[in-house]
């Protein structure tokens, strides 16, 4: 077939800072002017705005000798693109060879639904990645940078991905394609899907003004506060957010991104509440958002809810009884599991499930009445989802574990159980009615802890005072429940989230950007809400991006603080960075206690999103897989008001090391002030470990109590060496640091050696009371940054640890840890990944290992001991090998289930 | 061959039209009918059962670590109410209700309901005019197939104890294997938790006494026994198969080239089951030669199969279409055997060069052959659910049923349905539709 063969332009150099500027429209196809031309590699078809359709084959090649002549550092190119179609090795332009070890050279692309930027210095290609997927036919803009020390990509005019990268690129030594519109080196060719408007190489980075500019041209519909949406009942969702300026705004939704349902938002102030009615079950929708603003009509990127995750009770028939009402008196209005034992006439039953959004299961020993009453419900339609109706011949021991009914009761004059039984089944907080009508709440398990925080407690001790009931291996712990969130909930097993957090009778969990929150002891879901914007992974580097009190969920989504109500998900209150960071910055540490809440002010951009790929951010020595989020302030806030009480900004705060306990605070921060001038607010230990000072702050006035220099560490020294994790932890009597180090050859390629070490500064005045070190079990796989379980008595990192207040090491091991995962601690025991890398339990008493076959926890911290279970919400899911069992769990401990052990079955 | 049971033997021969008395047809979960159904149908009635309570959410919705995208569930063992047949009755499972379920196949009246204390996630089997059915609740249950009367039941699990999971309560070794009967014994199993002992029993099904149980660790057995030779075989979901031996139930090995929960025997006993796992980029069902535990074939992008007289019905990447079965695993154990030889001939041995050259020429002519075996192709969406009625195929699909001819693919009847067409009964002259939604659609000849 005849080739039609049409040279493409280089069109004139706008400034001389410019390489290069690759118009690809049908005129400069046509006008055939200047040089240095490319050749469409296909007959060339133009769409209706004039510009080239890539699709087919269809790719532009460029004389390799320019790509030669390109700037290898101190460059950034632009382009003005529109992808059709996600793929593997999508590439907008590249001159680049990726053979096996071979990678050289330089991509700016998409890898699947995410523009990326590759490059090499010698070694594997690098990448920079968009964290969210492109929209598939929208227009964007990108910006590629690379200055010899960080490789950045903007899109759409902000930061989206940076990673610190040095040297010059090193380009293939072998003849390779300059391609516009493929990606093509010696042994693939991948032609994309799309148009690209055009390209510029420019030879140096864009200013700010540039990307203001950009970003202002593609700016979406600005927020105030973000949106989200909770789930109300079948069928039935809630979209709300708050916009920066009143006005009209429609909501466009639909089961495929076309959306195709409009509904108009009936506010025309600030706040937005929009109700999505007659919503499919198990179903994924889009949305969007669109609202006049200053710069006129604009549209909110499309965003996504998944009615799969909608767990809210149906509605039942309205109906009455007299004792309904004092039986549900002052509870919470939520889901959750209603017992009921003997019944009358079922009237009390049908009567609670109205009145409450509680799961009513109702056992009775007249098999007649039962399936009486089992039918009428059945033919109601509620039978086994509101109401269950069990045939049980003796009601005197009723066969379900402990702790599970938030209502326990009977509908019978004389209960046909005892007491005693009745409050068995009642779950801490839970009210229990009495044989004599009294009401009875249930207390708290003795020896229960409450996991507020990532670690535990905001002292980050990865315990939380749990004793378990004394359990110390796997047969000493009964399954409570089972069931969601599975794994469709999540975003992977790898990327180190959030873990979750247990109080007051709850859970909560995070997935894919959405939360949820349970009944720790029935496993009933009392809400779920979807937030686009929730995600942030890399904990071990940053912080946790919520934390809980009793009847509070604090939650850091963008700038913003949302303080949601633990019983319900609806919206308190929202509260704002500092005043001089609300356009450039982001909420990063978040912890409670008492009346304090403190949050910190993070840089836009640093946090870490990517999980898509390489996310496990542990890769021993890798640069960017040391790099910390740096906090530029640190304030208070009062619950009491929710007015803002103090600020401290001195140095870069290092926000894996923040811990709060009894009114203190503490933290390390570099007091470079060259750094602070120039961070992104990301940074390797390289970069940010120097000038460090460990500070201690009163939580509630923020005066310094007292600041020290970091004194210096045991094996990373100026010259070489690296910490790849710094975490802060509180004792009641001191501040820990627990440092892992590792070290280099003199070519700063790591050796092989590795440790952890510990600074104790005394909480009182800050002196050093000790530092010491243990050997790391290996190098990989998260074992070299297991964060530190603390007692007052001694520290485990992995494999071992030291004792406290001596700093000794320990003169004993525990695991072995297998694959990833973090440690966390009970009075008795570890829990971590071991046998068979499945979870698995260690006892301080005996050192033995028993553990549970085929659960997987995250790759970070996903399981917790806490309100006197072992609670494990799906965190393995995605592990697309193994077979796990892909669940959430809850044991309790058996002294405590009323379960005696089982025996086989007899005939 | 297929064995059936005498119960089941007499249930047919009693019938004067196809009986479907058991998940699937028959214990191979063949999906095949002798009878064809008379064309066109018509709509008689519709069953709304409310949306199935599954036992298990769907998959995570990547392996983002290792970019794979769109991972398959392998426990959707109860995606919707499956449906046996008899007596011109229907029966079903409700996981919603947890009630095993009683219509009328004329009219859809609701018969009798027989009621558990947990979900009901496989139809029972009919043996004779009894209905055996096992629930959640860690019993098996056999009621009057005509009256819904409880005849006896029995507790699988070893206690009573419960536990809430989804919202129901449900023992720690629920019934999710259904009931499979073979040469007058019943099987089923008692599991849910690997690091529980679990039970697998076997019972007479005159006496319902117990013949064996035997007691096994580590596993999760979940998705409906199959039966076939000497072997019981039981899926796990995630977990590769067990096989198990009929007459004492003492395991003799793992299929790991096998998964999931969708697992038929074809009729010379070879294991075809899917997705082996989840983490293959294309969905994938395999034959394993349940003996060896070896791969025989593998069917790319496709999730659902199904053989009738050594001829396979499946669909992959917009078509749907019949491949020779017998003669393409007959072909491909040649040219194993082939290639194999020609690996062992060193090329640069003279002596050998004249054997290559022929080794080669089959070779490619049996790989020509290879293709031969696709008898027909036809461009069709993806079903979630095939079965064969005598010369029809029958396809479910997303809110549609349809019906072809099995030796063309000629499309010879369709019809809307709500929702995910997953069960499919084609018995005593209709045809009955189970979706995702809950929904029992009944078609029959028009009167």
């Amino acid at each position: 077939m005849k080739q039609l063969l049409l040279i493409l332009i280089l069109s004139p150099i706008a400034h001389a800072g410019l390489l290069g500027s690759w118009i690809l429209n049908k005129k400069n196809f046509t006008d055939q002017k200047l040089n240095p031309a490319g050749e469409a590699q296909g007959a060339p078809e133009f769409d209706t705005d004039g510009n080239l359709v890539f699709s087919s084959k269809q790719h532009v090649l460029l004389p390799e000798e320019s790509a030669k002549k390109l700037p290898l550092q101190n460059f950034a190119i632009e382009a003005r693109v529109r992808i059709d179609q996600a793929q593997k090795w999508g590439s907008i332009l590249s001159y680049s060879q990726d053979n096996g070890s071979y990678e050289r050279g330089w991509i700016l692309g998409y890898n699947g639904s995410r523009f990326s930027f590759r490059l090499s210095t010698g070694g594997r290609l690098l990448e920079v990645a968009a964290p969210e997927s492109f929209e598939p036919g929208e227009w964007n803009h990108l910006f590629a940078t690379y200055d010899g020390k960080k490789m950045g990509l903007y899109l759409n005019g902000r930061l989206v991905s940076s990673r610190i990268v040095t040297g010059p690129i090193v380009l293939p030594d072998i003849p390779t394609p300059f391609v516009i519109g493929a990606y093509k080196d010696n042994d693939e060719f991948f032609p994309i899907n799309g148009r690209i408007e055009s390209i510029q190489f420019h030879d140096s980075l864009p200013t700010l003004k540039d990307l203001a500019s950009i970003a202002k041209e593609f700016a979406v519909v600005p927020f105030s506060v973000r949106p989200a949406v909770r789930f109300l009942a079948p069928g039935k969702a809630l979209l709300f957010w708050e916009a920066s300026h009143p006005g009209k705004a429609i909501i466009g939704y639909g089961t495929t991104r076309k959306l195709g349902s409009i509904v108009e938002s009936s506010s025309e102030d600030l706040r937005h509440e929009v109700i999505l009615d007659n919503l499919q079950s198990h179903t994924r929708y889009s949305y969007r958002i669109s609202a006049n603003t200053e710069n006129g009509e604009k549209f909110s990127p499309l965003y996504e809810f998944d009615t799969s995750m909608n767990y809210m009770p149906a509605p039942t028939p309205d109906s009455d009884h007299p004792l309904a009402k004092t039986y549900l008196q002052d509870l919470p209005d939520q889901p959750g599991f209603a017992v009921i034992i003997g019944l009358t006439d079922g009237s009390l039953t049908k009567a609670i499930a109205s009145q409450s959004q509680l799961n009513v299961t109702a056992f009775d020993d007249d098999l007649a009445k039962v399936n009486a009453l089992r039918k009428e419900l059945t033919d109601s339609g509620i039978h086994g989802s509101r109401i269950t109706i069990l045939y049980l011949p003796n009601l005197k021991n009723i066969p379900l574990t402990s702790c599970v009914g938030n209502l326990v009761c009977t509908e019978r004059g004389t209960p046909p159980c005892s007491s005693s039984e009745l409050s068995r089944l009642t779950r801490p907080k839970g009210r229990t009615v009495l044989p004599d009508k009294t009401l009875n709440t249930r207390p708290p398990i003795p020896g229960s802890g409450e996991w507020t925080h990532q670690y535990g407690p905001p002292s980050n001790t990865t315990y939380s005072n749990e004793r378990l009931g004394g359990a110390q291996a796997v047969d000493e712990l009964e399954l409570q429940w089972i069931g969601r969130p599975g794994a469709n909930f999540g975003i992977d097993r790898q990327p180190r989230m959030s873990a979750p957090l247990a109080t007051n009778g709850r859970m909560y969990h995070q997935g894919l950007n959405r939360l949820m929150a349970l009944d720790a002891y029935n496993g009933q879901i009392l809400w779920d809400m979807e937030i686009p914007d929730l995600r942030r992974v890399n904990v071990p580097h940053d912080s946790a991006n919520w934390c809980a009190d009793d009847s509070k969920l604090y939650v850091a989504v963008k700038d913003l603080l949302w303080v949601l109500d633990g019983a319900t998900g609806k919206r308190i209150s929202t509260l704002k960075l500092t005043s001089s960071h609300r356009e450039t910055h982001e909420w990063g540490f978040i912890a409670q206690e008492g009346d304090n809440i403190i949050g910190s002010s993070v840089r836009l951009g640093a946090e870490f999103k990517k999980y898509f790929g390489d996310a496990w951010y542990d890769k021993v020595g890798r640069e960017s897989d040391t790099a910390n989020v740096l906090s530029d302030n640190i304030f208070g806030y009062s619950k009491s008001n929710w007015k803002g009480n103090w600020t401290y900004s001195r140095g870069l705060i290092i926000n894996p090391t923040i811990s709060l306990s009894k009114g203190k605070l503490c933290f390390l921060e570099t007091r470079n002030t060259d750094l602070q001038k120039s961070t992104s607010g990301r940074e390797s230990t390289k970069n940010h470990w120097n000038q460090i000072h460990a500070v201690c702050l009163d939580a509630t006035t923020g005066k310094i109590l007292w600041q020290k220099p970091f004194p210096k560490t045991l094996l990373r020294t100026e010259e070489k060496g690296f910490i790849q994790v710094s975490y802060g932890s509180m004792t009641s009597e001191g501040f820990l640091v627990t440092l892992s180090e590792g070290d280099t050859q003199e070519t700063g390629k790591h050796n092989g050696k590795g440790i952890f070490s510990y600074h104790y500064f005394d909480l009182a005045n800050g002196d050093l009371r000790f530092q010491s070190q243990t050997p790391w079990r290996t190098n990989h796989h998260g074992s070299h940054i297991t964060h530190p379980v603390v007692y007052e008595d001694r520290v485990y990192t992995d494999p071992t640890g030291i004792s406290l207040p001596d700093g000794k090491p320990l003169d004993h091991k525990y695991g072995p840890k297998t694959k990833c995962s973090a440690t966390v601690g009970t009075a008795y025991g570890l829990l971590y990944r071991g046998i068979d890398v499945s979870l698995t339990f260690w006892s301080k008493t005996s050192k033995k290992q028993s553990h549970w076959p085929r659960l997987r926890p995250s790759c970070w911290l996903s399981v917790l001991p806490a309100q006197g279970l072992f609670l494990a919400p799906e965190g393995g899911g995605g592990c697309s090998c193994g077979g796990w069992m892909e669940t959430s769990l809850a044991f309790i401990p058996k002294n405590n289930s009323g379960i005696k052990d089982s025996t086989p079955p007899k005939e | 061959m297929f064995r059936s049971t005498l119960a089941l033997f007499l249930l047919c021969i009693l019938c004067p039209a196809e009986v479907w008395p058991t998940y699937r047809h028959d214990n191979r979960r063949s999906g095949v009918s002798p009878s064809s159904l008379q064309l066109p149908l018509t709509e008689a009635w519709v069953h709304n059962g409310g949306p199935p309570e599954q036992a298990w959410t769907g998959p995570a919705k990547w392996d983002a670590y290792s970019s794979n995208e769109g991972l398959q569930s392998m426990r959707n063992f109860d995606p919707c109410y499956f449906t046996t047949a008899a007596y011109n009755l229907i029966y079903y499972g409700s996981s919603s209700d947890n009630a095993l379920h009683c219509l009328d196949a004329s009219t859809g009246e609701e018969q009798w309901q027989h009621f558990t204390n947990s979900s009901v996630r496989f139809p029972p089997t009919l043996v004779g005019e009894q209905a055996w059915f096992g629930s959640d609740d860690g019993y098996i249950y056999c009621a009057d197939a005509l009256t819904g009367k409880t005849l006896w039941k029995k507790q699988a699990a070893p206690s009573d104890r419960l536990i809430p999971s989804n919202g129901k309560l449900i023992s720690p070794w629920p019934v999710r294997t259904g009931i499979t009967v073979e040469n007058g014994r019943a099987f089923f199993a008692a599991s849910l938790l690997p690091w529980k002992t679990s039970y697998l029993w076997c019972i007479d099904t005159k006496t319902a006494e117990r013949a064996y149980l035997t007691e096994h660790q580590g596993v999760t057995l979940q998705g409906a026994i199959l039966a076939g030779g000497d072997r019981l075989y039981i899926p796990q979901g995630r977990a590769a198969p067990i096989t198990l031996n009929q007459n004492d139930g003492k395991k003799t090995g793992t299929i790991g080239q096998a998964g999931g929960t969708f697992c038929l025997l074809t009729e010379d006993n070879q294991l075809i089951a899917g997705p082996p796992n989840q983490k293959e980029r294309d969905e994938q069902l395999r034959i394993a030669d349940p003996k060896s535990g070896k791969r025989l074939t593998t069917f790319n992008n496709t999730t659902r199969v199904v053989v009738t007289e050594g001829k396979a019905y499946l669909h992959s990447i917009g078509n749907l279409q019949c491949l020779d079965l017998t003669r393409k695993a007959q072909l491909e154990t040649l040219l194993s055997s082939q290639r194999a030889a020609l690996k062992k001939l060193d090329p640069k041995v003279e002596t050998n060069l004249a054997q290559i050259e022929i080794l080669k020429k089959k070779i490619s002519t049996h790989q020509a052959q290879i293709k031969s075996c696709l008898l027909w192709t036809i461009t069709h969406p993806t079903p979630f659910e095939l079965v064969v009625a005598g010369t029809q195929l029958i396809v479910g699909l997303d809110n549609q049923v349809s019906i072809l001819d099995i030796k063309t693919g000629k499309p010879l009847w369709q019809h809307k349905v709500t929702g995910k067409a997953y069960g499919l009964t084609p018995a005593e002259g209709r045809l009955i539709v189970s979706t995702d939604l809950g929904y029992i659609h009944t078609f029959h000849k028009k009167p």
